[in-house]
């Protein structure tokens, strides 16, 4: 059973001058899901993360959030999230508790959520230590326990492992999978695949500010059913095989095509008339290979 | 909430080792100058009062605490306005250099609320400021000068009572905060649209300069515009000491002041509401 849309994006443009961050983009965000937002940097995953978090304000499209424009709604659409944008920055001529204490004043959070969120990231023996004397991980996890502070049913993370050793990285993801076992809905923006695979149940890939993926793991890593044509007329294959029931388009670019199917490779060849040019139909074993 | 947020910004400036290289300059500085003010006292009375000599017979020392404070203001007012930018420059250019409005900017509260916030916390701090500085100089200069008439050049020499001296330096602060309020609305203004703290004290400070420079050039141009110029107004502290103290351009100084405060703060909200946080 397919999870509730949550949050939904329609058709969200931001233009930086003449460059294109984010090109028509509209893909939604189940409810209770650990979604996956992918690409490569420079893709639109922060730009969308700031869109989200209130921080860019000029852009076109819609968002809504439990079927209300976030536009009319956005104090209480705040409320319900928590997010860490990019690296993480605090007051580094303060300690973490104070640090905390700045931003529970202002989300309505309890002070005892100080310590409890400290204790959730391991945090509780450093709290009083200038969070300028941290180290790259340990600010991650304060990066973490701000976004936690006012206990928000949403979570968006972006890039929470970037600059991360192994076992940072190991940590992280269970801190991550520990929240979304508590039933928030997280959003995680990463270029790291194999943390998607770790983590996700649903994904989306932007490259150059446009969506050109959008799924659920289940379906991605189902090795039997994900296969990819690529062809110069792709947007022509497109049109026969979405007339067939027996496909699922998953993503279209201007010479790729990956599509969901039970059908083998050689049936699908015959749903493509002859006349259309194929450079290759392949089953893909792996997100790697997708994301390429 | 908005007690919560100027708590929060007098949080960060207590903690900030900048906020004090006002207050500690100002500490070290005046007691040197009453100082010397104290060991050249003789001379400083024949500078002053080297022509008046010929026609008049002085009694006793003209130097005392008040005229020391006197001339402190005299020499340093001028400089307050690098002191006074040190927590406006920073304090919203600052977030967006360290990417620390990310943290603040994502909470479900309005930036005007936030940028207000951060402006009680610029004025407050130049009040304070402009206190200290005045009221340091008369405490250190009347510990160590003592009190007596103060003597001040409008046209001609002047006497003033000692009993009107404390009233008249409260009136020199109100209209010296007046102006180094505008001052600090400017750097703020400056500050919402720079991305480093540097640019808002070099921009403020130029402008103070070059506003300075065109009340004291003398063409008809210059002085045609200065009225309107709050720069024109930074040694306005002089009128407190007229007699009698001329109201009417304090009211003025105070009405240009609040034009330009206005149309500095109206830019500083419009900007910062608007901007998007991409750092």
């Amino acid at each position: 059973m397919k999870n509730n849309e949550l949050i939904t994006l329609n058709h969200v443009i931001k233009n930086f001058g003449k460059s294109k961050a984010l090109d028509n983009v509209s893909f939604s965000i189940p409810e209770n899901s650990i979604f996956g937002l992918l690409g490569p940097n420079g893709s639109g995953k922060s730009t969308l993360m700031r869109i989200l978090s209130g921080l860019i304000i000029k852009w076109e499209g819609e968002i809504f959030f439990e079927n209300k424009n976030i536009a009319s709604c956005q104090k209480y659409f705040l409320q319900q999230c928590g997010f860490l944008i990019e690296n993480p920055t605090f007051y580094e001529y303060l300690s973490a508790h104070q640090n905390l204490s700045l931003l529970a004043r202002i989300s309505n959070s309890c002070p005892e959520a100080i310590d409890k969120v400290l204790s959730d990231v391991n945090l509780t023996e450093d709290a009083h230590r200038k969070v300028g004397d941290y180290s790259y991980g340990m600010k991650q996890r304060l990066g973490i326990a701000q976004a936690i502070l006012h206990d928000p049913d949403i979570l968006f993370l972006d890039e929470p492992n970037n600059g991360l050793d192994p076992l940072g990285i190991q940590e992280m993801n269970k801190t991550i999978l520990g929240l979304h076992k508590k039933g928030k809905t997280i959003c995680v923006s990463t270029h790291i695949l194999n943390d998607v695979e770790e983590l996700c149940s649903d994904i989306v890939i932007l490259k150059e500010g446009k969506l050109i993926l959008n799924s659920s793991m289940e379906d991605l890593l189902d090795n039997s059913r994900v296969i990819v044509i690529k062809s110069k007329n792709a947007r022509s294959i497109e049109k026969y095989l979405t007339q067939s029931n027996a496909c699922r388009l998953i993503s279209s670019e201007e010479e790729k095509l990956i599509i969901s199917t039970d059908l083998n490779i050689h049936s699908i060849s015959q749903l493509i008339p002859k006349k259309i040019s194929i450079r290759s139909i392949t089953k893909e074993p792996n997100l790697t290979k997708l994301f390429k | 909430m908005i007690k919560f947020l100027i708590y929060n910004e007098f949080q960060k400036i207590i903690n900030r080792k900048r906020t004090y290289i006002g207050f500690i300059l100002i500490g070290i500085l005046i007691p040197f100058i009453v100082g010397a003010i104290d060991n050249g006292g003789n001379m400083l009375e024949k500078t002053i009062y080297g022509q008046l000599s010929d026609s008049f017979f002085f009694v006793g020392s003209l130097i005392n605490g008040y005229l020391a404070t006197y001339i402190i203001i005299a020499v340093l007012i001028t400089h307050m306005p690098f002191l006074s930018t040190i927590v406006a420059a920073d304090i919203v250019s600052g977030e967006y250099s360290k990417g620390t409005f990310r943290l603040y900017l994502s909470r479900p509260i309005s930036r005007s609320k936030i940028l207000l916030s951060k402006l009680i916390i610029v004025y407050g701090y130049t009040i304070i400021l402009m206190g200290f500085f005045i009221s340091y100089s008369l405490l250190i200069s009347v510990i160590w000068l003592g009190t007596g008439e103060l003597a001040v050049f409008h046209m001609g020499l002047l006497f003033l009572a000692e009993d009107d001296a404390l009233i008249r330096f409260f009136i020199a602060f109100l209209t010296s905060t007046v102006v180094m309020l505008t001052v600090s609305s400017l750097c703020f203004f400056i500050s919402t649209i720079s991305k480093n703290s540097v640019t808002p004290i070099i921009i403020t400070i130029s402008t103070v300069f070059v506003g300075t420079a065109i009340s004291i050039i003398p063409i008809e141009f210059f002085e045609r515009i200065n009225p309107y110029l709050f720069t024109g107004y930074i040694n306005s502290y002089l009128s407190a000491f007229h007699d009698p103290i001329p109201f009417d351009a304090i009211l003025r100084l105070i009405i240009v002041c609040f034009i330009w405060t206005v149309i500095f703060l109206g830019l500083a909200f419009n900007h910062f509401i608007k901007k998007d946080i991409t750092d």
